[in-house]
């Protein structure tokens, strides 16, 4: 019995000398990874994801061209196709890179290490360990932190806002990733990754998870409540030229009946100086008397007629049709809300 | 650092690359470039040399009635009798500002009394009372009221201002302060404004005071009119034509200031200083060129940025830019920018650095870089990386860039062809289309009416400003404007013989 005990202990030394020190089995040099196309092959699902993402997007689309003169304005190269995070470093600004503009915010801004002091590539970062991936992916936790992401998006103070809220110092919290990269096929602990769609403000379902419009009469006059009860930052964030604003109009038949501008809430370009930032802050319920004129001008609405209250979101502070909120270009509705005697 | 010492290390960076050319792999550098903290020393002799401020003395009562009296003999007496104010102003000195300031600030005054407050503000005539205009410049409400201090700035001759001054053209609305701004940065030998005041021009027409204003600057530095001065300028004034003065003390600070923003995390103060920083005159470049050796990355890369978007003015940055080719970090962002600067000393070690051996960022960024020299002698390369199997951006960027060098004929076939594939290849249609656009014009400039015709039917296709397109529409004008070239394309170079 010893004897056979001895050898199995002699092959189970011979086994882990093997593993700490022989060939690996993957012997392919690391490669220097230049386009998020080289992904696809073995990430097809969360390439087809990206692709249908704005990060995969932040190079072409045609407002940020417009916004920006087709990137003449050069500040926005920083962000919108930047080198990678972990080469500049976690929660440090990102800078701008000379190739693959045209892929955005691409695999490689995330997920590519720096090189090695000694010259060697660094490889690339991920949930997991795994050597025999061609890839190689270390795992790197940094990646599912809010640091990560603030390079960019703390820029205009999302971050920021995000640690001030309840999701992120309340019982339950909730960060960057659990809205905006929730689980795809959670129940499948080997198959489940975090989704690359990166949902936001372009997500309609997103939109209306964030606010709720409620309505209400006090000494004879409507007044409406819109509150952030569903976004860990302000309504609307990130960039300024976001808005989102609030109407009202008598309720009728009439589809076509003007409305009539009730709030803004955004946060103004610096060069608006006589505007307030209005954002609505994460968990914050704004009460608003309904006047005949926009900002709380004019005359209250009384309250014995019936009126529906409306929410719109756009990405661009200009608005062609005041009165038909709809008809402009991009305006999503968020939510709605009829007030009746 | 000294200029010998700046072409010492300039040489050994061509060294250096020269080692790794094509041909042989790349050897690690003889000399890594070397970076050392340069920003924070800077300032730190300055603050020293400059000294602290002088304390403003806390207003008495009677320092504010002497306010009062001077605004009212302002306002009252006959212009001939406002010396007499202004050296009341002078000899009281910095005591009077901060009453000023709450006088403009506030709003128990009228915008006369406010216009005669700036006024004695600046008659006071120290930094300190110039530091407190460029307050109000950047913060009163009253467009009058700014009108005003930018004016004033400009007589009170003081250099460390310019910086204030162009900070504040960047966000100005009002048209009847631009002009102010403008004629004050001339005044003192900094046109960057010009560009402003022309578009200011143009819209109120030749007859305006804005016009005016614009051939007076042109005249008092002998250049025929504002459009010629707005050219020099932004060509980078290779000949010299323009004035320059020597600059102070109190302006290199506020130079290193803006590069020390550079730092900066939040994007607002990097932007505004990467802006003001690149309308500065060739004075400033000395420093800039010094800034690319600071330890911070951002510094460095920033600082290559901001002498990219300076032009031909940076032109004396350039061997300090091809030195910080051998920076991992800063070399593709001195890349582009010794394009830009036009150093055409360069060209050798740009060719270098599009070899295979290099990071694939640097090649295409040399690649940038000579297309914006534009020199023929660069064409054999660009040719060979036309053949990159495995590099398809960096062929892309060599076709276009074969076009600026006077090539266009050869590679556009190609363009269009790399346009119209785009969807398939990943590749970026619109920097082709714009080459193909700017070598249309070029034949166009040189009076063949096919081109014309063309490029008139390509800006035609621009969408209307201030509407973003849809993705569709974006796409279909993609598209027309491919089908234009498509059309056009057998007839141009047909033409071309």
């Amino acid at each position: 019995m010893q004897k056979v005990l001895g050898v199995l202990v002699a092959l189970l030394a011979i086994w882990f000398l093997i593993v700490l020190f022989g060939p690996t089995v993957d012997a392919e040099p690391a490669r220097a990874w230049k386009s998020s196309a080289e992904c696809k092959d073995c990430h097809s699902e969360i390439y087809a994801e990206w692709q249908n993402s704005q990060h995969s997007k932040s190079w072409t689309n045609p407002l940020v061209r417009e916004r920006s003169g087709d990137f003449s304005n050069q500040d926005c190269i920083d962000c919108h196709a930047p080198r990678p995070v972990f080469v500049t470093g976690i929660g440090e600004r990102v800078l701008p890179r000379s190739t693959q503009r045209n892929e955005g915010v691409d695999c490689i801004a995330c997920h590519q290490l720096p090189n090695h002091p000694d010259g060697t590539l660094g490889g690339v970062a991920g949930g997991v360990r795994n050597s025999e991936a061609p890839c190689r992916p270390e795992e790197r936790r940094e990646l599912v932190r809010p640091d990560f992401c603030a390079g960019c998006h703390n820029q205009h103070k999302t971050v920021d806002q995000w640690r001030a809220s309840d999701f992120a110092t309340g019982i339950d919290k909730e960060d960057c990733l659990d809205c905006h990269m929730p689980w795809v096929n959670p129940e499948d602990k080997a198959g489940r990754h975090r989704s690359h769609v990166f949902p936001g403000g372009e997500t309609t379902t997103m939109l209306e998870r964030a606010v709720t419009l409620t309505g209400s009469s006090k000494n004879g006059a409507w007044f409406v409540t819109v509150s952030n009860v569903g976004a860990g930052h302000s309504f609307p964030t990130d960039e300024r030229s976001r808005t989102a604003d609030l109407f009202w109009r008598p309720l009728s038949e009439d589809e076509n009946a003007p409305w009539s501008h009730l709030h803004r809430i955004r946060s103004p370009y610096r060069d608006e100086v006589d505007i307030p930032d209005t954002l609505l802050l994460s968990g914050e319920a704004r009460e608003l008397a309904i006047t005949t004129e926009s900002e709380g001008a004019g005359i209250p609405v009384t309250a014995d007629q019936a009126i529906e209250v409306t929410l719109f979101y756009r990405r661009t502070p200009v608005w062609e049709d005041l009165a038909h909120p709809a008809d402009n270009r991009g305006a999503v509705e968020v939510a709605r809300v009829e007030l009746k005697p | 650092m000294s200029r010998p010492a700046q072409a010492l290390l300039a040489a050994i960076a061509l060294m250096n690359l020269a080692a790794c050319s094509e041909e042989s792999p790349p050897v690690p550098p003889l000399l890594a470039f070397a970076t050392r903290s340069i920003v924070a020393p800077a300032l730190e002799r300055l603050d020293l040399s400059i000294g602290a401020p002088t304390p403003i003395p806390t207003s008495t009562e009677e320092i504010r009635d002497l306010a009062g009296n001077l605004i009212l003999f302002l306002n009252t007496a006959g212009p001939a009798m406002s010396d007499a104010a202004f050296d009341d102003a002078k000899s009281q000195g910095d005591s009077l500002l901060p009453v000023f300031a709450g006088i403009l600030s506030g709003s128990s005054h009228s915008t006369d009394e406010k216009r005669a407050a700036a006024r004695l503000m600046a008659a006071v005539g120290t930094p300190a009372a110039a530091n407190y205009l460029l307050g109000q410049l950047e913060s009163n409400r009253d467009e009058s009221i700014r009108a005003v201090c930018a004016w004033k700035l400009g007589d009170m001759g003081y250099d460390f201002v310019i910086p204030g001054l162009i900070r504040r053209l960047k966000y100005e609305k009002a048209q009847s302060v631009t002009p102010w701004l403008a004629l004050s940065l001339s005044k003192l030998d900094n046109f960057a404004g010009v560009a402003y005041l022309v578009t200011v021009a143009d819209w109120e027409g030749p007859a305006s005071g804005s016009a005016a204003q614009l051939q007076s600057i042109a005249d008092s530095v002998s250049v025929a009119d504002g459009y010629t001065l707005n050219n020099i300028w932004l060509s980078g004034d290779l000949d010299g034509k323009l004035p320059q003065s020597a600059r102070s003390e109190r302006y290199e600070r506020e130079v290193w200031r803006l590069i020390d923003h550079l730092q900066d995390f939040q994007l607002r103060g990097v932007d505004d200083s990467r802006f003001v920083l690149s309308s500065l005159g060739k004075t400033a470049v000395p420093i800039l060129s010094q800034a690319l050796h600071d330890e911070s990355s951002y510094v460095r890369s920033h600082v290559a940025q901001v002498l990219l978007r300076m032009g031909g003015r940076g032109q004396f940055a350039g061997p300090d830019l091809v030195a910080g080719l051998a920076d991992e970090i800063l070399a593709p962002y001195a890349a582009e920018a010794l394009g830009a600067v036009q150093y055409p000393a360069a060209e050798s070690a740009l060719l270098r650095c599009t070899a295979a051996s290099y990071d694939s960022g640097l090649r295409v960024a040399a690649v940038r870089g000579l297309k914006r020299l534009g020199l023929d002698s660069s064409a054999p390369t660009l040719r060979g990386l036309l053949a990159e199997p495995d590099f398809p951006e960096l062929a892309q960027a060599a076709a276009e860039a074969l076009v600026t060098c006077g090539f266009g004929n050869e590679v556009a076939g190609r363009l269009l062809l790399i346009a119209q594939g785009a969807a398939q290849s990943g590749l970026d249609p619109d920097t082709s289309l714009w080459a193909l656009r700017w070598w249309a014009a070029d034949r166009s400039a040189g009076g063949e009416e096919t081109a014309r015709t063309l490029v008139e039917a390509y800006d035609a296709f621009a969408p209307p400003p201030g509407i973003p397109p849809t993705t569709q529409e974006d796409r279909e004008r993609r598209e027309a404007r491919l089908a234009l070239f498509d059309a056009a394309l057998p007839e141009l170079l047909k033409s071309d013989g």
